[in-house]
């Protein structure tokens, strides 16, 4: 599966959008009700020692945590399910989405790149059902985009 | 560093260990848990485990104690295009280093640590198994 493919997917409707259009940044007013606590709980990575995992990682990054935080606040609708979010070797952070059999993981790293994996299917061994990537550019549209391609229509 | 290679005494059938930090634990397919792909990625391509058969469970419980131990053969890391080297630390025998294969891409190491996560298991908390 080629990246172009993320972008010529059919754009599906969300069942309850949080907002009618999007824009740099979601009103937390207007948010769904699981990205205060996403927010919250990336927030609370910045408290994590050095050598967190025992095998001598640093502390989370400041950029890596407020690069997160942006794209929580800009993809809250109703639909996605809360993220698993995870501290990651190197002082970056891990937001990974499952719904259904699609699966996406970004990994927010101190430099300002996203990387990305996309998940579909439980058979790994199909090259065609991994994807990865990085973001460089408008991360927050781009992560949206990659997003409802995982709720999507299947 | 010269570049690490493989370890053909190392049977595909060996059983490798690697402690997983608990954030690193989610669901899996059809309930089940399983460790993140991150828990098999590192800063500098080496995945730190275990030879099993050497290595006293409690022990590493103790060493990395906010962890579970994900359990996994030396084959189904050399199926997702790793090597599997032994690196003894500070006496530590064991030790062994799961290192993508020479000229790998970021990524596909990034695509086989999600292959290899899929494919361990993790040991139960409460697992006091001694093996060798």
């Amino acid at each position: 599966m080629s990246s172009a493919s993320v972008w010529d997917s059919p754009t599906p409707t969300l069942e309850r959008p949080a907002q009618s259009q999007w824009s740099k940044v979601t009103p937390l007013v207007s948010a769904a009700p699981w990205v205060l606590d996403a927010l919250y709980r990336i927030d609370g990575l910045a408290n994590l020692p050095g050598n967190w995992d025992g095998y001598a990682s640093p502390r989370i990054d400041a950029k890596a945590i407020a690069a997160a935080k942006r794209l929580v606040a800009n993809v809250a609708f109703d639909s996605l399910p809360f993220p698993h979010i995870v501290p990651v070797l190197g002082g970056s952070v891990g937001l990974h989405w499952r719904y259904g059999d699609r699966e996406l993981e970004f990994t927010f790293h101190p430099d300002g790149t996203v990387g990305f994996l996309k998940v579909l299917g439980a058979d790994l061994d199909r090259e065609e059902n991994l994807e990865e990537g990085t973001l460089r550019r408008d991360q927050e549209t781009a992560g949206l985009k990659l997003l409802l391609w995982m709720v999507g229509a299947r | 560093m010269p570049p690490r290679e493989n370890d053909p005494q190392i049977n595909d059938d060996v059983v490798l260990w690697r402690a997983v930090p608990l954030s690193h634990v989610c669901v899996g397919d059809e309930g089940s848990e399983r460790p993140e792909s991150w828990a098999f990625k590192s800063a500098e391509n080496e995945v730190s485990c275990w030879i099993a058969a050497e290595t006293n469970l409690q022990d590493l419980k103790e060493k990395f104690p906010n962890s579970r131990i994900a359990q996994f053969t030396a084959g189904q890391a050399r199926e997702c295009a790793n090597i599997v080297t032994r690196d003894p630390v500070e006496g530590d025998a064991a030790h062994v280093l799961v290192c993508p294969v020479p000229g790998k891409s970021l990524g596909r190491v990034t695509k086989d640590a999600r292959r290899l996560a899929s494919r361990t298991t993790l040991l139960p908390v409460d697992a006091r198994l001694r093996l060798g």
